[in-house]
């Protein structure tokens, strides 16, 4: 491979270290300089009076209320989690695949075994309620607390338990 | 993949099935059948291997059916058996639902016989990983208890901390040898050559993490605060069988290196030491009994290490001896615990004062047990100390073993005064305990038994020992 | 192999150690621990594979694999957990949870 030889001469000979590091050196200096004169400029040019509208996220937009870091609902949460695992195990299926040929009937038989445990595993959080979005199945059966005035907390309830209201 | 790979692996296949069998079971027909069902598959996957002889090495799956691995693959299945028969009722009283309690405690015992079979580190690792993985789930189960989740991540942050020093370990010592095969390996390690100062680097890091696992006392911070939060059925199966899978990879580790085991004296001297000499006295100003218990099994690890560091075949002998009398021991004693537990949590020592009167199987099985874990005669507990003991004066290891007998002498007076509280004074029916259960008295009245058997009639259980380190 | 083993070694023992400094400054927040675990066992792979590149064996590259994975259920298992004290204490910083103390 020629980049390898490159490589390996650039580690033997040094009499041609210099000329060989000299583009990467030139490289640098301009990627350094372009980084410098752009910040230069937007240093000079840019305004530098300060007030709190200046400062505030949206200038002459929405005035932005509360905090940033909201909550998200659970479910997010539970199928990251259901995604990085099953996502994960697909590692071994690839290693399998680019060796089908090889590893012939035995491999074949390993995979679908171990294929058919996670489909299992995922028919399971299937049938727990695992993948619902919105209130558990435990949660449904229970009797749901109808508030006694108006139908603006009876919404606000149910949203509350369908998890679109923050973290709970 | 030939028969007898298959053969070799089938108390594996028997508890992987049943894992998934007890998931599905509990999905679609709801009800509490996972206990029974576990049991079954636990009875099974004990009966196949004591029914099969042992086989040599399956090079495919890196697993061996060794000896060695039917003995603690029978280990393991009983004690995950006994667990499961003291926590059906127990979750029954404490709220703990699901098919998930059975099936993980399934999944524990199934890395522990995956680690008990390896021939390879790879499966080493992955079985250690595995028991793990399913006790910081069932130390977090108790979803009404904030200590329990508490427990549980406290847990799992030391733990993943320890898994990558155990892997890190493994990748220097391969690094250094360039093989995964545990025998050939450690043959390499003693050896000596080039690189294999690279491989010792990986041991003292393999050292730390499993001195982690079997809570030895620099990386025994979590132990207190795990055994206080979990469920008591939980803390029974994690103070034994994540124990005895420890040192049944140390055991598959070090007498595989031979003399070489001479380069770890220092190491394993100082985590013996310092076990045995700050467990003891922790556990002395402690007032939660599942605290103080917890102290106790760090001392009980630092006396086998003591046996374990001798390096030779009769101090292996004795840590087999030992884990197996832990076991029963350990059992018994969180076995009672949870079987008192009922709407009250009995904690503090306290609480258990009269109890002996109040509820006599319970109690007695207790005060059985803190005779056992003394070392008093004629209980089990004084015949493996005598071992142990005996085994590190023949490895010419006086002075940590007349420490450990001293040591040993000290902690007599906080497991006897339970004993004391338990019988000597009047109950006061202040706080209410529960009547033990038909499965929790199977489930004590076996272990008490093997304490008692092992005590006074230990000499089979020794032939055995002898036999599957031949 | 152009890059020296014992190079490799070297910087994943860099990184691991940096991983293990990541735990202790973090020690406050549950997601930076998680973080520096993380960090942590990629050095391990790092060392598996530049290993299984040295002695020509895919043992180190099959390793690194399960640990892949295997480090994947475990952030899973962390996340939920963090997730479930989150809901219950509305924080993540570690000081709040110590009730188990003696």
């Amino acid at each position: 491979m020629p980049m390898h030889e490159s490589l390996q001469r650039t580690v033997a000979g040094n009499s041609s270290l210099v000329q060989e590091l000299l583009p990467l050196a030139l490289y640098s200096a301009m990627a350094v300089a372009l980084v410098g004169i752009l910040l230069l400029a937007a240093w000079w040019l840019g305004e530098k009076r300060q007030s709190a509208v200046k400062s505030s996220p949206y200038e002459s937009g929405i005035r932005a209320t509360g905090t940033a870091r909201l909550a998200y609902p659970v479910p997010f949460y539970l199928i990251a989690i259901f995604f990085i695992v099953f996502d994960v195990e697909a590692v071994f299926i690839f290693v399998w695949a680019v060796a089908w040929d090889t590893l012939g009937m035995p491999g074949i038989i390993q995979i679908t075994v171990f294929i058919m445990v996670l489909l299992l595993g995922l028919c399971w959080i299937w049938k727990k309620g695992g993948l619902d979005w919105g209130p558990s199945r435990a949660r449904e059966k229970a009797p749901l607390r109808r508030p006694d005035d108006g139908f603006m907390q009876m919404t606000q309830t149910v949203a509350t338990e369908r998890g679109l209201h923050g973290g709970e | 993949m030939i028969s007898a790979d298959i053969w070799a692996s089938m108390p594996l296949i028997i508890i992987a099935a049943g894992i998934i069998f007890v998931l599905l079971l509990g999905a679609f027909v709801p009800g509490r059948h996972g206990t029974i069902t576990g049991v079954i598959l636990l009875l099974a996957s004990a009966l196949w291997t004591l029914r099969t002889p042992p086989l040599p090495v399956a090079p495919l799956l890196g697993i061996a059916f060794t000896p060695f691995a039917r003995f603690f693959i029978l280990l393991f299945s009983l004690t995950a058996l006994i667990t499961l028969l003291l926590s059906h009722d127990y979750n029954k009283r404490r709220g703990i639902h699901g098919e998930e309690y059975p099936a993980t405690v399934l999944f524990a015992t199934f890395g522990m016989v995956v680690l008990a079979t390896s021939a390879n580190l790879l499966n080493l690792f992955l079985g250690l990983e595995g028991l793990t993985f399913a006790f910081y789930i069932l130390t977090a189960i108790d979803r009404n208890s904030p200590d329990s989740t508490e427990a549980g991540l406290k847990y799992l942050l030391q733990g993943a901390v320890s898994a990558a020093l155990i892997a890190f370990g493994i990748a220097l010592l391969y690094a250094g040898v360039g093989t995964l095969e545990i025998n050939a390996a450690m043959k390499s390690v003693a050896s000596g050559g080039k690189t294999v100062p690279v491989a010792y680097a990986g041991w003292g890091f393999l050292l730390m993490g499993l001195a982690f696992k079997v809570s030895l006392v620099p990386a025994h911070l979590w132990t207190p605060d795990v055994y206080q939060g979990a469920p008591t059925p939980v803390v029974a199966f994690l103070s034994t069988g994540s124990k005895a899978a420890g040192f049944a990879a140390l055991l598959l580790l070090l007498p595989a290196m031979g003399s070489g085991i001479s380069m770890l004296h220092t190491p394993l001297c100082c985590l013996s030491l310092f076990s045995m000499v700050l467990g003891n006295l922790a556990a002395l100003r402690q007032q939660n009994l599942k605290r103080m218990l917890a102290y106790s099994s760090i001392a009980q690890m630092g006396y086998l290490t003591l046996a374990l560091l001798t390096g030779i075949r009769e101090g292996f002998a004795a840590v087999i001896l030992y884990v197996v009398i832990y076991t029963a021991m350990n059992l018994s004693a969180f076995g009672a615990i949870s079987s008192l537990t009922g709407e009250n949590r009995l904690e503090d020592v306290e609480d258990f004062r009269g109890v002996g009167f109040s509820r006599p199987l319970q109690g007695g099985v207790l005060a059985l047990s803190m005779f056992a874990l003394a070392g008093i005669p004629p209980t089990a507990g004084f015949i493996g100390k005598f071992a142990i003991f005996a085994a590190a004066l023949k490895g010419n290891e006086l002075p940590l073993a007349v420490i450990g007998i001293i040591t040993a002498l000290i902690s007599v007076y906080y497991y006897l005064r339970v004993v004391a509280l338990l019988y000597m004074q009047p109950a006061d029916g202040e706080k209410l305990s529960n009547q033990a259960t038909v499965s929790e008295m199977i489930a004590l009245c076996a272990t008490s038994a093997v304490i008692l058997l092992l005590g006074v009639y230990p000499g089979p259980l020794l032939e055995l020992i002898d036999s599957i380190l031949r | 192999m152009i890059v020296p083993l014992t190079h490799l070694l070297i910087l994943s023992t860099l990184i691991f150690t940096m991983g293990i400094f990541c735990l202790i400054a973090w020690r406050k927040n549950i997601i930076m621990m998680l973080i520096g675990i993380e960090i942590m066992l990629n050095a391990v792979i790092l060392a598996f594979v530049g290993g299984a590149a040295y002695w020509g064996s895919a043992d180190g590259q099959v390793f690194a694999l399960f640990i892949i994975a295997m480090t994947s259920a475990e952030v899973s298992l962390a996340l939920a957990l963090v997730v479930y004290l989150h809901r219950r204490k509305k924080s993540v910083d570690s000081d709040d949870f110590s009730t188990l103390r003696e």
